[in-house]
């Protein structure tokens, strides 16, 4: 079963925002590629450096994200040391929801994985989803 | 407990280092405790230590023999927070007659000396897991390292 990934995905241009980081030699596995569930850590931290470039805090103490969805499309091995680059945009927001898009390249410049997710604004007390304040939003969107 | 006194020269003075790698921390090093966790202070130390053997033209690692760990010690000075970018300087410390110790200091951004690592490897048979002394080919590469 074919899962197409969206293409715009694979668009270095696409991107604003870039993060950069070393593999390290406990990411590989025993095929010594690096391991899937590393692209997984690496996709993270992008979003949260992500974040932090937005100027907007996920963290707390009030609201925070909390993930609903994630997805990841492995196009090509990543061969331990590289130095990876993953580009991540805002794709969507709803009511109180926020989708990314995000793609990886490698240190030769190689497209290597693509990661979709999706984030829910909640109240860290109750749990329950905060929607987004519209000026926010109207920012976050232009990003 | 006080910590044992340091060795001359000074394993926290970045100065003593001219091998460095750099690693920018990931969301996941962090634990509850919200700062980088114990253990992956040690990876960091051992990537470092890989690339330092990259660099001498010994890794990938020979196949029969070679230098197998026995002995891996950090001192944990100071707390990693998350995001930073960490710089992890390696050099040899002390080459035996079938053993080698390494030295490595990991800092943080602001320079400040976060860790100690001491790894003490045995030149060993892989199979037979016999010690047997550095040849001299490998003696010549680490002292010039």
């Amino acid at each position: 079963m074919a899962h197409e990934i969206p293409a715009h995905l694979g668009e270095k241009a696409s991107y604003k925002f870039w993060r950069e980081n070393k593999t390290r030699f406990a990411d590989m596995d025993l095929t010594t590629h690096v391991d899937q569930s590393v692209y997984v850590t690496l996709f993270q931290d992008a979003r949260l450096q992500f974040w932090q470039w937005a100027k907007h805090d996920v963290m707390g103490p009030v609201n925070g994200l909390v993930m609903v969805r994630f997805s990841v499309d492995i196009v090509r091995a990543i061969e331990h040391p590289t130095t990876t680059r993953i580009g991540t945009r805002i794709t969507k927001m709803g009511n109180s929801s926020v989708a990314y898009g995000q793609g990886m390249w490698d240190g030769a410049g190689n497209f290597c994985a693509v990661a979709e997710a999706v984030n829910v604004q909640v109240d860290l007390k109750t749990g329950k989803a905060v929607p987004w304040d519209a000026d926010l939003k109207k920012r976050l969107l232009t990003l | 407990m006080s910590r044992e006194p340091l060795e001359t020269p000074d394993p926290r003075d970045p100065a003593t280092y001219k091998v460095w790698e750099s690693y920018p921390l990931r969301f996941k090093d962090q634990d509850l405790m919200q700062h980088v966790n114990n253990v992956v202070f040690s990876r960091l130390f051992e990537s470092s230590r890989i690339e330092f053997w990259r660099r001498l033209g010994q890794f990938p690692f020979p196949k029969e023999s070679g230098l197998i760990m026995v002995r891996g010690a950090i001192d944990y000075l100071r707390q990693l927070h998350y995001p930073d970018t960490v710089k992890v300087g390696t050099r040899i410390k002390q080459i035996g007659t079938s053993s080698l110790r390494v030295r490595q200091a990991l800092f943080n951004g602001k320079d400040e000396c976060c860790a100690l690592s001491e790894a003490v490897s045995a030149h060993a048979h892989y199979a037979s897991s016999k010690s047997s002394p550095i040849p001299d080919k490998l003696r010549k590469i680490l002292e010039s390292a």
